[in-house]
C-alpha cells in the first residue's frame, strides 16, 4: 500500500504547488523596471513671474523734499523691477536600483517519511512519521541562475502506539547539515536538489506493568537524505529580480538512507532505592530509518 | 496558504495510513497460559503470538543471551523430552489451507543441544491437537484431542513420528485403530519387551473403553485391538503397567490394564500367535486377556518382583490394602495397610532389595498423613514382609524424585514440604508458607522452595540447611538452568508484563549478582536483528 501513497501524495501536492505558482498576481517580466512606491522625480523649477509680495522684490520712488509743496496732482505710478533670481542648478538622472543579493533562508517545514523496517512496530501501528522540521540555508555565493546553498536543519516526530499492550513511544531528533543546488529559471521558481547526511537521535519508552517504570531503549544512527523539489516565490519585498526578502514555499521528495539503529530496552528512571539492581538489556529489532520521504516547506529568504 | 494547507494535511493522513505490524503488536501476551520451559541450559519461552520460541540461555553468572526460532501458527500443544534437551511443540499451520504457501499442520523439534537450537520440521498431513512423547524420544504420537480443529477428522487416526529420523515419506506415519466407539485418550511406551517374534517396545493406546497395542518395532503393521467392554456397562481403562517378566523368556511379557470404574484389573498375556492364525496374522504375537477382581477400585498398579515371582500390584484405596495378583494364576492376595494409600513407586533401586531379592515400595496419598514402606518379601502366608508406615504433618499429593548422589532422598509436596530419606526412613520436615513450589536441581544437590512472593529458598540436600532470599520482584516460577561457563544459574521468571526473569548464581545466591532482564516478549533475538 505504502508504494500508492507517495504518487498520491506527490500528485496531491503538484496540484497544490501549481495552484500556487498560477494564483500568484501576474509580474513584470524580468528585467523591466519595477514599479516603485517612491514618487516621481520633480521637473526642473520654471521662473517665476514676480508677484508685488515677493520678499526679493526692490521698490524704487522718487527723492521728496523735504518742505515740498503739496502737489495736488496724482502720484506717477510705482515701476516695481523683481531682482532677477541665480539659475537652479540641473539633478542627476536617477539611477536604477541594484538587486539585493540573498544570503540567507530561514524555514519550517512538515517532513512525512515512510519507514517500513520492522522496528517501528513496538512504537508505532503504522509506517508513517511526520516531523516537524526547522531549517536554515546560507549562501555564500549566490549566482543566478545556478546557486549552491549550505544548510541545516532539525527534524523532530513523537509517535506512540501499544507494544504488546502497553503504551510506547518513539522520540526521533535529526540533525543535518549539507548541501542545496537551486536553479531559478523564472524568479518565482526555484528548483533544488539536496543532499543532506544527518545524525538521528532515537528514544523509545515502553511502560511495561512488570518493572512498573518505563523501559527504555536509546539510539543513535545516520542518515543521508537524497531529495529533489521546487519551489515557489509567494511573496517578495523589494525588486522582483533581487528582492530583498522573499517568501517561498516548495516541496521536495526524495530518499532517506540510514544505518540501522540498534535499540536495547532496559529499565530507566531507575528509583534510587534501586540504584543498586543490576538490569540487563533486551535487543528489540533494528530500527531502519531508511524510507522515502516528502517534503512541505516555508521558507523566508533575505 | 488554502492549497499548501489541504496538500500537507493529505500527504500527513496518506501516510499515516499506510503500513501494518503484525497484529502481535495490539494485544498482551497471554502471561498466564504462555508455555515456559526450563531446559537443561535454557530456558524456552513459547511465544506463540509471534511464532516463535524465545531461547534465553544464562552465559555467565550476569549475562544471558538470547535468541529465537521461528515456529509455526497455530500452536495447539508442546513437550519436553525426559532429558530436558528438546522441545516438541505441535501446530495446526492455517486452517483451511487455501494457498500452496500456506503454513501446513508440523511437528517441530527444537534441539537445544547446539547453540543457536536447531529444529526440525515434521509437515502433518492433518492438523492434530494432541501429542504424547515416548520418555525414550524413540517416537512421538500426534493424535486428535478435544474439538478438532479440521473441517472432518477421523478420531481414531494417530501419526507417529519417529524422532530421531529425518522427515521422509515414511516419516511421520499415519495409523488408525480400530474402533468400538472410542477415541484415543491416553498413550504408554513400554520399555523393550522380550516377545515371540523378538524384542520389541510397544504403544499401549487407552481409548474410552478399549486398549490397542502397536508394535513400534514395525508400526506400519495394524494394531491389536483389545476390546474391553462387551457387556452394558463400559469398563474405561485408566493406566497401564508392563512387564517383561523373565528376561530369557519371550512368552512371559505382559501388560496389565487397571479400569476407572470396575473392580478389575486386566491381565494381557503376550504370548504367540496361535497357530491357526500364523498364516493370517501379520503380528507374532497374541495378547490373551485375565481379568482379575482385586475388591475394588485400583488407583495405581504396577509390576514388582517378590520371593514368589513376578507380582501385580494394586493399590485399592477402599479396601485400605495393596493387592498382590498372581499373573500367571490370577490369584489376588491382600496385604493390608490400614490406610487408603493411592500412589506408589518401587524404590528397590535405591534402598536395594530384601534378603530374598523382593522389591520396596514406596506408598502415599493426598488423603493420608503419612508414607508407607512395603517391602514384599513374602508372598506364601503372611503376603508381605514388613509394611511401615511413616507419619507425615500433611497429605503428600506429590513425591519428587532426587537425582543421585541424593537419589536416596524423595520430596514430599502438600500444603507444606518434607524431606524423605528412603534409607534412614526419616522425614525432614519443614516450615513453608502454604501450598510450597519447589523443585531439585538437576545434580541432586539442591531444592528450591518459592511461593507466591519475593521469597525464595535454597535447602542443601546434603545437610538439609536452608537459605533465605529476598528478591526484588515475585517469582511466579523458578528454575535451574546450566550456564556456558559451566556453572548454574538459578532463574526466577515473573509472568507480568512483557515477562521477566532475575538470574542468580546457583551455587551462591546473591542480590549482588542479580541481573534482571524486563520485558522478554519486546525483544527481537533472530539472527539478522533487522527484518
Amino acid at each position: 500500500m505504502s508504494r500508492l501513497i507517495l504518487p498520491m501524495a506527490i500528485v496531491a501536492f503538484s496540484t497544490a504547488f501549481a495552484g500556487l505558482v498560477y494564483a500568484q498576481p501576474a509580474l513584470p517580466p524580468a528585467g523591466s523596471v519595477a514599479p516603485s512606491a517612491s514618487p516621481p522625480p520633480a521637473p526642473t523649477e520654471a521662473p517665476v513671474i514676480a508677484e508685488d509680495r515677493d520678499p526679493m522684490r526692490t521698490l524704487v520712488t522718487p527723492a521728496v523734499p523735504t518742505q515740498a509743496p503739496v502737489d495736488k496732482s496724482p502720484p506717477p505710478p510705482a515701476v516695481v523691477i523683481a531682482a532677477e533670481e541665480p539659475p537652479t542648478a540641473e539633478k542627476p538622472a536617477p539611477q536604477p536600483q541594484k538587486p539585493h543579493k540573498q544570503h540567507i533562508a530561514l524555514g519550517t517545514a512538515l517532513t512525512a517519511s515512510v519507514v517500513e523496517s520492522k522496528g517501528l512496530d513496538a512504537f508505532s501501528a503504522d509506517d508513517g512519521l511526520a516531523f516537524v522540521s526547522a531549517f536554515g540555508t546560507f549562501t555564500p555565493w549566490d549566482t543566478k541562475p545556478l546557486s549552491v546553498h549550505l544548510t541545516l536543519e532539525w527534524d523532530w516526530t513523537k509517535k506512540s502506539a501499544l507494544a504488546r499492550g502497553a503504551d510506547s513511544v518513539l522520540d526521533i531528533h535529526r540533525l543535518g547539515a549539507g548541501l542545496m543546488v537551486r536553479y531559478l529559471p523564472i524568479t518565482r521558481m526555484a528548483l533544488s536538489v539536496r543532499a543532506v547526511p544527518s545524525a538521528i537521535s532515537l528514544a523509545g519508552r515502553i511502560k511495561d506493568a512488570a518493572f512498573g517504570e518505563e523501559l527504555q531503549a536509546n539510539a543513535w544512527t545516520w542518515g543521508l537524505d537524497l531529495t529533489g523539489g521546487a519551489a515557489a516565490r509567494v511573496g517578495a519585498f523589494g525588486l522582483d529580480e533581487g528582492p530583498r526578502a522573499s517568501i517561498w514555499i516548495g516541496l521536495d521528495f526524495g530518499y532517506r538512507i540510514a544505518g540501522p539503529a540498534a535499540l536495547a530496552l532496559k529499565p530507566g528512571n531507575v528509583p534510587e532505592t534501586d540504584a543498586d539492581r543490576q538490569f540487563g538489556s533486551i535487543p528489540m529489532t533494528q530500527l531502519d530509518m531508511s524510507g522515502f520521504i516528502g517534503r512541505l516547506n516555508v521558507s523566508v529568504s533575505f | 496558504m488554502r492549497r499548501p494547507t489541504i496538500a500537507a494535511l493529505l500527504l500527513t493522513t496518506c501516510i499515516a495510513g499506510c503500513g501494518d505490524r503484525a497484529e502481535v503488536w495490539d494485544g498482551p501476551p497471554p502471561n498466564t497460559d504462555l508455555p515456559i520451559y526450563g531446559m537443561r541450559s535454557t530456558i524456552a519461552f513459547l511465544d506463540n503470538e509471534a511464532e516463535r520460541v524465545v531461547f534465553a540461555t544464562p552465559e555467565t553468572v550476569g549475562e544471558m543471551s538470547f535468541a529465537e526460532v521461528t515456529t509455526g501458527r497455530g500452536y495447539q500443544t508442546s513437550a519436553l523430552s525426559s532429558d530436558r534437551q528438546k522441545l516438541v511443540t505441535l501446530t495446526a499451520g492455517d486452517v483451511p489451507r487455501r494457498k500452496a504457501e500456506d503454513q501446513a499442520p508440523a511437528l517441530r523439534i527444537f534441539d537445544t543441544a547446539a547453540s543457536p537450537p536447531t529444529q526440525t520440521v515434521f509437515e502433518l498431513a492433518d492438523a492434530l491437537s494432541g501429542l504424547a512423547l515416548d520418555p525414550q524420544m524413540e517416537f512421538g504420537v500426534v493424535y486428535p484431542r478435544g474439538a478438532s480443529v479440521a473441517f472432518v477428522q477421523n478420531p481414531n487416526e494417530l501419526v507417529l513420528v519417529r524422532l530421531n529420523e529425518p522427515p521422509s515419506e515414511t516419516n511421520p506415519l499415519p495409523a488408525t485403530i480400530r474402533s468400538y466407539g472410542g477415541r484415543p485418550e491416553g498413550f504408554t511406551f513400554t520399555d523393550e519387551l522380550l516377545l515371540p517374534g523378538g524384542a520389541r517396545r510397544l504403544l499401549v493406546v487407552r481409548t474410552d473403553r478399549d486398549v490397542a497395542l502397536i508394535d513400534l518395532n514395525q508400526p506400519e503393521k495394524p494394531e491389536i485391538t483389545v476390546k474391553l467392554t462387551t457387556g452394558a456397562t463400559q469398563l474405561v481403562p485408566a493406566g497401564i503397567a508392563a512387564s517383561d517378566g523373565d528376561p530369557e523368556d519371550e512368552n512371559d511379557a505382559r501388560v496389565a490394564v487397571r479400569l476407572a470404574n470396575d473392580n478389575s484389573v486386566i491381565l494381557l498375556d503376550l504370548l504367540p500367535t496361535p497357530a491357526d492364525k500364523v498364516d493370517t496374522s501379520p503380528h507374532s504375537f497374541s495378547p490373551v486377556p485375565n481379568i482379575v477382581d482385586v475388591g475394588g477400585v485400583p488407583s495405581d498398579i504396577t509390576f514388582a518382583k517378590t520371593d514368589g515371582g513376578l507380582r501385580l500390584l494394586a493399590l485399592v484405596p477402599n479396601e485400605k490394602a495393596l493387592k498382590l495378583v498372581d499373573p500367571a494364576t490370577g490369584v489376588a492376595t491382600s496385604v493390608a495397610l490400614g490406610a487408603p494409600f493411592e500412589k506408589m513407586s518401587l524404590v528397590t533401586n535405591i534402598v536395594g532389595p530384601t534378603d530374598a531379592g523382593s522389591d520396596v515400595a514406596l506408598l502415599w496419598s493426598a488423603n493420608v498423613a503419612g508414607v508407607a514402606f512395603v517391602a514384599l518379601g513374602s508372598t506364601i502366608g503372611t503376603p508381605y514382609k514388613s509394611v511401615e508406615v511413616r507419619p507425615v504433618d500433611f497429605p503428600a499429593y506429590a513425591v519428587l524424585d532426587v537425582p543421585a548422589p541424593n537419589n536416596h532422598l524423595k520430596i514430599l509436596m502438600g500444603n507444606q514440604l518434607s524431606i524423605l530419606d528412603l534409607l534412614s526412613r526419616t522425614i525432614t520436615p519443614f516450615v513453608t508458607p502454604q501450598n510450597p513450589d519447589a523443585f531439585v536441581s538437576n545434580d541432586g544437590q539442591r531444592l528450591w522452595i518459592s511461593a507466591s512472593g519475593n521469597d525464595f529458598a535454597k535447602v542443601d540436600l546434603t545437610t538439609k540447611h536452608p537459605q533465605n532470599y529476598f528478591l526484588n520482584q515475585n517469582i511466579g516460577e523458578a528454575m535451574e538452568v546450566e550456564r556456558a561457563d559451566g556453572g548454574l544459574s538459578f532463574i526466577t521468571i515473573r509472568r507480568q508484563g512483557a515477562l521477566s526473569l532475575s538470574m542468580f548464581d546457583a551455587l551462591a545466591p546473591s542480590l549482588e549478582q542479580n541481573t534482571e532482564y524486563f520485558g522478554i516478549l519486546y525483544g527481537d533475538y533472530s539472527q539478522e536483528g533487522e527484518q
